[in-house]
């Protein structure tokens, strides 16, 4: 069974990329473009993954991240953070938070696909 | 002492009317002779002790007069006569 | 008309009466009760300047100069004007100091010489000769007046009743023995005689009432008043030339400056003016009271004179004496005598005083510094000196009286009284350069003052002292005509050829020209020693120096409290010694019994209280005779008192800079907090910016990756992505267009290029570009623009950015096919309004003033997105307030939003 993914972004046209990239690597996607309704989505059906855009309304990155790791019943679930504000302190507070991966954007598709499957696996 | 200054200088300016007053230049203006007297006195008599009286008059209320602004300095001013006196 | 016996009966009474006030005077001081303290008795002290030359001789120059007379009142008038720089600033040095005199005056300044000192003295005492001789000739004048004349007296002259014979003399003596009981009772080391002050205060004001009676008896009594007397005398033609400038012309500068000198540089002026002021704040109301005195008793001089010469019209009485004459002709024999008490009053003031100064002089600065350098005296060893002080001291009285005795049988019986007197004040003159340079220049030198004074006075002597006695006989007559040596050059009264001018102003120019080229030159030309430069510090910066503490500093010597104490007491005697030290123990708190070493407080102590009894100099000889290890670095001792005496100052300055830097520092805070505010504004921008840019450059990456790895895609979606890479970057460059605008906006580098723009034609356009946009989204733009054309001045791209901005924005929030975006001109008489409002979610009254500002970016009220770059408002912003209108927005949150600019029009005519 295919791996499932949640792209939680806000920028529409990201948002195609994404998916395009995680479909044509074998992932099954879902996406929210903002922290509630990523959430909603979790609760939903925790999927394998989460790339979890930091700048995303109502609540941001970091705290469904925060919200996502402290219920033991999303355990399973990954994080790759994704931002665009490439300060070392963002991406130290991502890991903190119990975010599995941080990549900057803009980032290489071939890098990002290679990160998503060291986390999860291959789709 | 800048707290003095305008009193120093009015001061200073009092002694030059004075020394002008009462000298040979403006004198003159009033050496009328015997003839021009005004009730009763020669002009230059008048003249002379008006202007004295007038300068005395001057230097006392500028000396008397209660300073503005310069409370401070006084104060310090007698404070050190004080201590001058105390050791004597 | 007046007994003999009566006369001598009512002199000796009166003098009785002074003796008895000084007596209570002296009494009350010892009891610290002092009758002295208060600026009127102060002032009537200063007084003592009115002399027999006021009482007798004013009156005789008014009869032959008429107003002649004045300037020796008006110079004084003048000097006191003054007085609260100069009188106080000497006050003040003397306290400090213990100044005893105008000789330890000087010497104390100019390092403490014994030179100086001992030159000031000589030439005091020469100088003063011929003023005390004149208190003599006055005072044995009008016993003569009195006694002999028989035009006047009607009895016959009754001579015989003189057992001397010789009133001069006998006045002479008795006024020494009079100065003695006054003056040198005991030694005191202030040198205050109060009972004397109380005494010369009281003569002071009999002198005024008897001068105020002969004048008002003769005014109202003899004549008719004023007007009367003075029609009389215009009615004489030998009287007319009195009641102009005619004869008062001639020297009338120069006695205004002589007695502007003399008034604090007389030795007896000295006295009462600076050594015995006991409180400086005294000195306020004297500086107007003592001429009010001076004007009183000057009122009447010219109607005496005038009354004077109608009474004796044939020139048979001396015009010295008309204050006399006048009331015995008119046969007042009681304002007589009152009249000759107030000139015996003029005359014992004068004599006592000055005496008394003179001898302080003598004792402390000529004769003391002498002895001392007998060693075989053993004057530093011996057991009480006091007593030995005060013999000195009386015997320079008789001295002084004596020489004044000489001074008149030699030359007086030829002089007039004023002229003699005039002799005294250009010699007290030459203390003026050494004084006034003394304590208001600090580069005065002890060579350049002995030169000066020496030089200045040698002039005086030569061209005043010398002639009046070769118009004695005393010297051969060809002295003065044609000049010693037949040598004409040298004329004592036409020095160098300077003729023309009285002998007076002719010596007084001679004298001072020397005196101060000489004071000046030399001290320029050479430098201070040590002493000298500290002395010059703090006599010139009296009123920076923060007390006697660090003067004490400068005492690294050791002595023993009990050495010191020996020494005082062997000039000052026991009582008054330990009366001292307890006093100053008791100041500062500590324990004489138990302290052992004095320190540098204490040394100072002891040698101003040794100073006010020996003078300056002496006392610091006799300090060093039991101080150990006095020589130290004088040098070091410089540095600290220059450091010291400026200290003052900087702590005045000080608190005036505190003040203005705790204002700078809180402003200095609060620009801080807002750099602090700024730098964070900054660091954000930042971030936002490089968020903003990596947004779009995400998406062109991803896609062009994609289309990169995906050659197959197929057609539309290859056309979909490209279009997303198009669209992308024109964001960036767009976004890039922007940072770049706002930050030349921010430091001014923006290139604006005004013009005359028409509003109307920008809107238009405006309208024409976006239309498309507002297509897509179906959302309705009705445009409101007045008829005429609306020009205002401003850079037509960037309004019309302004306007594309605003037109964008209400797009974008306004929700497909149901929105409605209206755009108005209104052109008001100052303003051009332009409005874009729509029906979208409104702004909420928190964000309204934000919006504005940098990346403040709105939510999406549904989605809650953030829309746009927000950079745009922020431009719009910039480039509205550039051209000097405003930029605002009106919103009811969920009725959508007005934003309006308004633009200033031009005042003229263009529209």
């Amino acid at each position: 069974m295919a791996k499932s993914v949640l792209v939680v972004e806000d920028e529409p046209n990201i948002v195609l990329s994404l998916e395009f990239i995680m479909k044509q690597a074998g992932y099954e996607v879902r996406v929210a473009h903002d922290g509630e309704e990523a959430l909603r989505a979790v609760e939903e059906a925790a999927p394998d993954l989460i790339l979890l855009d930091v700048m995303i309304p109502k609540r941001d990155g970091y705290d469904v991240c925060q919200t996502i790791r402290s219920n033991p019943a999303w355990e399973g679930t990954r994080i790759i953070m994704l931002t665009a504000k490439g300060r070392e302190v963002e991406r130290e507070k991502g890991l903190a938070l119990g975010a599995d991966d941080y990549i900057t954007k803009p980032f290489s598709t071939h890098e990002l696909t290679q990160r998503v499957k060291e986390v999860v696996g291959g789709g | 002492m800048p707290e003095f200054s305008q009193r120093n200088e009015r001061i200073v300016a009092l002694f030059v009317v004075g020394v002008l007053a009462f000298n040979p230049p403006l004198l003159r203006v009033f050496d009328a002779g015997p003839d021009v007297m005004l009730f009763g006195i020669p002009l230059l008599y008048l003249y002379l002790f008006l202007a004295w009286a007038a300068l005395i008059v001057c230097v006392a209320l500028l000396i008397e007069r209660p300073k503005r602004g310069s409370g401070k300095q006084e104060a310090f001013a007698s404070r050190e006569t004080k201590i001058r006196r105390d050791s004597g | 008309m007046l007994p003999a016996w009566l006369i001598f009966v009512a002199s000796f009474g009166y003098l009785f009466l002074l003796f008895a006030i000084a007596y209570y005077g002296d009494k009350r001081a010892d009891a610290g009760r002092s009758i002295i303290a208060n600026p009127y008795i102060y002032t009537l002290s200063i007084a003592v300047y009115c002399t027999s030359w006021t009482f007798y001789g004013s009156v005789g120059r008014a009869a032959s100069s008429g107003v002649g007379f004045l300037p020796i009142y008006l110079g004084p008038t003048l000097m006191f004007t003054l007085g609260w720089f100069v009188l106080r600033k000497i006050i003040r040095i003397s306290k400090v100091h213990h100044i005893t005199s105008i000789a330890d005056f000087i010497s104390s300044r100019y390092g403490k010489s014994h030179l100086l000192g001992g030159m000031v003295t000589v030439i005091a005492v020469i100088g003063i000769m011929p003023y005390i001789s004149l208190q003599l000739k006055a005072v044995s004048t009008s016993f003569d007046v009195l006694l002999y004349s028989p035009g006047l007296n009607g009895t016959e002259g009754s001579g015989d009743f003189l057992l001397l014979g010789d009133t001069a003399l006998f006045v002479a003596l008795l006024m020494a023995a009079f100065s003695i009981l006054f003056g040198t009772r005991h030694i005191d080391a202030t040198e205050h005689h109060e009972g004397m002050v109380a005494a010369i205060a009281f003569e002071s004001v009999v002198k005024l009432l008897a001068f105020l009676a002969v004048g008002i008896f003769v005014t109202f009594g003899v004549f008719d008043g004023f007007g009367d007397l003075f029609r009389q005398a215009a009615a004489e033609p030998e009287l007319r030339s009195l009641m102009t400038m005619e004869d008062a012309d001639s020297g009338w500068v120069t006695l205004t400056v002589l007695a502007m000198a003399a008034i604090i540089f007389l030795p007896r002026q000295f006295q009462v003016v600076v050594v015995e002021n006991i409180d400086e704040s005294h000195l306020r109301k004297a500086i107007w009271l003592f001429p009010l005195y001076l004007l009183a008793i000057n009122v009447f001089v010219l109607p005496i004179a005038f009354g004077g010469l109608l009474r004796f019209p044939d020139g048979g009485i001396d015009a010295d004496t008309f204050v006399l004459a006048l009331p015995m002709a008119e046969q007042q024999p009681w304002l007589v005598l009152f009249a000759f008490i107030g000139g015996l009053s003029a005359a014992t003031g004068m004599v006592i005083v000055a005496t008394i100064a003179l001898s302080t002089m003598i004792c402390n600065d000529l004769v003391m510094p002498v002895l001392l350098r007998f060693p075989w005296l053993r004057l530093t060893e011996r057991g009480n000196v006091s007593g030995l002080l005060l013999g000195i001291r009386r015997g320079a009285i008789v001295l002084i009286l004596l020489l004044g005795y000489l001074y008149f049988r030699l030359i007086g019986e030829s002089y007039a009284l004023v002229t003699i007197g005039l002799v005294s004040f250009a010699a007290a003159a030459q203390f003026a350069p050494a004084i006034f340079g003394g304590i208001f220049w600090k580069g005065g030198t002890r060579l350049g003052a002995t030169a000066g004074l020496s030089a200045g006075f040698l002039v005086w002597v030569y061209t005043l002292l010398l002639p009046s006695f070769a118009r004695s006989g005393w010297l051969p007559v060809e002295f003065i005509e044609p000049g010693p040596f037949g040598i004409e050059f040298l004329r004592p009264y036409a020095l160098f050829g300077l003729a023309g001018l009285d002998h007076i102003s002719h010596s007084l120019f001679w004298s001072l020209l020397v005196n101060a080229g000489a004071y000046v030159a030399v001290s320029l030309a050479g430098r201070q020693n040590t002493i000298e430069r500290i002395q010059a510090t703090v006599f010139v910066d009296i009123f920076h120096q923060p007390g006697n503490e660090a003067a004490a500093r400068m005492w690294r010597g050791s002595a023993t409290v009990a050495d010191l104490k020996a020494l005082a007491e062997r000039f000052m005697g026991a009582g008054r010694v330990h009366e001292a030290f307890t006093g100053y123990a008791r100041k500062h708190q500590f324990d004489l019994d138990r302290m052992q070493e004095a320190d540098g407080e204490l040394v100072q102590f002891v040698e101003r209280l040794l100073a006010g009894v020996i003078g300056a100099a002496s006392a610091r000889v006799m300090m060093a005779s039991v101080v150990k290890g006095e020589g130290v670095g004088l040098d070091e001792i410089m540095e600290i008192l220059d450091e010291a005496s400026h200290v003052l100052e900087y702590s005045r300055q000080l608190e005036l800079k505190s003040l203005a830097l705790e204002e700078a520092t809180e402003e200095l805070t609060a620009a801080n907090e807002r750099l602090k505010e700024l730098d964070q504004l900054k660091d954000e921008f930042l971030s936002t910016v490089t968020h903003e840019l990596r947004t779009p450059l995400t998406s062109i990456r991803s896609f062009s990756e994609i289309l990169h790895d995906n050659p197959d895609l197929k057609m539309d979606e290859r056309q979909k992505f490209l279009l997303i890479v198009i669209h992308e970057s024109e964001r960036l460059t767009r976004l890039i267009n922007q940072v770049l605008d706002l930050t030349k906006m921010e430091t001014g580098s923006m290139e604006w290029r005004m013009a005359e723009v028409d509003m109307k034609s920008v809107i238009e356009d405006a309208v024409a570009t976006l239309s498309r946009l507002f297509d897509e989204r179906n959302v309705a733009l009705a445009v409101n623009l007045p008829d005429r054309t609306s020009v205002i001045r401003g850079d037509r791209d960037q309004l019309m950015q302004v306007v594309i901005n605003l037109l964008s924005n209400a797009n974008k929030f306004c929700w497909p096919d149901v929105g409605r975006v209206t755009v108005t001109l209104t052109a008001g008489s100052e303003y051009l309004t332009v409005s874009v409002s729509d029906n979208g979610p409104g702004v909420a009254l928190k964000d309204q003033q934000q919006i504005f500002e940098k990346f403040h970016q709105v939510l999406d009220a549904e989605t809650g997105n953030p829309m746009g770059s927000g950079l745009g408002l922020t431009i719009s912003r910039r480039i509205v307030e550039h051209l000097g209108g405003r930029i605002w927005v009106d919103s009811t949150p969920g009725q959508g939003s007005t934003f309006s600019f308004r633009i200033p029009t031009p005042p003229s005519p263009v529209n």
